[in-house]
């Protein structure tokens, strides 16, 4: 079994035998992913070659220090990607962006990532309480259901709950700088 | 600003729906003036779909000069080289796992015979010829004997464009247009069911492929009794053969049904 500092320095070298056992240690478990979530073999092939590539921009390029293991770090951009994927036909307000160029999609799928990186991080600052009645609610948990698990008194007090949970979140994103440098023009 | 501000729960009010009309339209107004609070609202608004576990609901801005730098980066010579050693890992990758997959059914298929011959050794040819069910799927489906889907000229567009993509063996696009047709024509087609059945066997969707053959051999149409036949393909292709042997067994019930005499070899084979 070999380390973390094995495959991220495999991966930014480009060295062959590495990446060879990259491969055959992380790609099962994304194929396994994107077969049960609509996919084909050649979508989880696809996933993978992305992320890799991906995964070397942000190291070499855009000072990505990998925090938590290099396995849950290439999976959750497999899994964001074929996610994206999913999502394409999904109704965006604007195309901000003027330019065409075939490299579009995955330069955005980058950027999205970092963004969503930077949301998870600041979800993460919330407390381990608002953190798991988010969850819930953004998943789509019915206010019942959410009563009932944290036994709440009434309905009111699980909305005035959920919503000071959200606004300290909407807060905590405003404030972060990089935030609003991702979102500028 | 603190969570506290009125503003949020302002926000809140709004979308729940319950304010008043002129409280509504105070509100709108102040968004309208306010590009900050405009900001704040839009984003308290959406923050539910940027953390729902299935959506993807990140947008981003970039600057023109962050668009050209990054796709440079992606054109570079650095990432080419990068692409191919990925490709080359990945051939490396299918090579070894189909060297050791016939390695595996090698060594089980070597001590199964050793645990067999010791016991009935009688029994030696016969299992000799077994097959695995992957070898059997392989063997026994055969999707050109699928009932013809070639009508007059009158023919859907849909139709023609599934037909062209199943041909082509991209089932999962041809799945999308087959679908889009029942839609149109709005009744069960056993013919349009089977091969929306095999594109689903085929993307390994093995739920919906079970559902639509076990529906089929359910109907009242003339094709009911094919449906035997698929669903035993798809418990194959799924290496479940113990359902694939019943499903056979099932099949062999009428000598009228759908390849009674393949299904008949078929389950030698697999026994």
């Amino acid at each position: 079994m070999h380390n973390d500092a094995y495959f991220i320095d495999g991966l930014t070298n480009g060295n062959e035998k590495v990446l060879e056992n990259t491969y055959a240690q992380f790609f099962p478990k994304v194929k396994a992913f994107v077969l049960k979530n609509k996919g084909t073999t050649k979508d989880a092939e696809d996933v993978f070659h992305n992320a890799l590539i991906q995964l070397y921009i942000r190291l070499k390029k855009r000072e990505l220090t990998i925090a938590t293991s290099f396995e849950a770090y290439l999976f959750t951009t497999c899994k964001n990607l074929w996610r994206r994927e999913l999502n394409k036909n999904r109704v965006t307000k604007k195309d901000v962006s003027t330019l065409e160029y075939k490299e579009k999609d995955q330069v955005f799928a980058l950027l999205e990532q970092e963004k969503w990186e930077l949301y998870i991080e600041k979800f993460q600052l919330l407390s381990e309480n608002c953190q798991k009645i988010l969850t819930l609610l953004f998943n789509k948990t019915s206010y019942e259901d959410i009563i009932k698990t944290f036994s709440y008194s009434s309905k009111l007090v699980a909305r005035q709950r959920v919503f000071k949970c959200k606004a300290k979140l909407t807060k905590l994103i405003q404030e972060d700088e990089r935030f609003s440098k991702l979102n500028k023009k | 600003m603190s969570t506290e501000d009125p503003f949020y729960e302002q926000i809140e009010l709004y979308l729940n729906g319950s304010m008043d009309a002129k409280a509504k339209a105070d509100f709108e107004d102040r968004l309208q003036n306010d590009e900050a609070l405009a900001a704040q609202f839009a984003l308290y608004a959406k923050v539910d779909g940027i953390y729902n576990e299935e959506k993807w609901n990140i947008n981003v801005t970039p600057t023109l000069e962050e668009e050209k730098e990054l796709a440079a980066l992606y054109r570079s010579d650095e990432i080419k080289t990068l692409s191919t050693k990925i490709d080359n890992a990945k051939t490396a990758y299918d090579k070894s796992n189909t060297v050791v997959r016939r390695r595996k059914g090698y060594t089980r298929y070597l001590t199964a015979i050793a645990s067999v011959a010791a016991l009935f050794v009688l029994c030696y040819f016969t299992f000799f010829n077994q097959l695995g069910p992957t070898d059997a799927f392989e063997t026994y489906h055969d999707w050109s004997t699928l009932p013809s889907l070639q009508t007059k000229s009158d023919v859907s567009n849909t139709l023609t464009k599934a037909n062209e993509l199943f041909q082509a063996k991209n089932y999962k696009e041809a799945l999308h247009y087959f679908n889009a047709y029942t839609t149109e024509i709005g009744e069960y087609n056993p013919k349009i069911q089977l091969h929306i059945g095999v594109c689903e066997l085929e993307t390994n969707n093995y739920t919906e492929a079970v559902n639509i053959f076990t529906e089929l051999s359910k109907s009242n149409t003339i094709d009911a009794n094919k449906g035997y036949w698929y669903l035993a393909l798809t418990y194959l292709k799924q290496e479940n053969t113990e359902k694939a042997i019943a499903t056979l067994n099932e099949l062999l019930k009428s000598e009228r049904n759908f390849n009674y005499a393949k299904a008949k070899k078929l389950l030698k084979d697999l026994k």
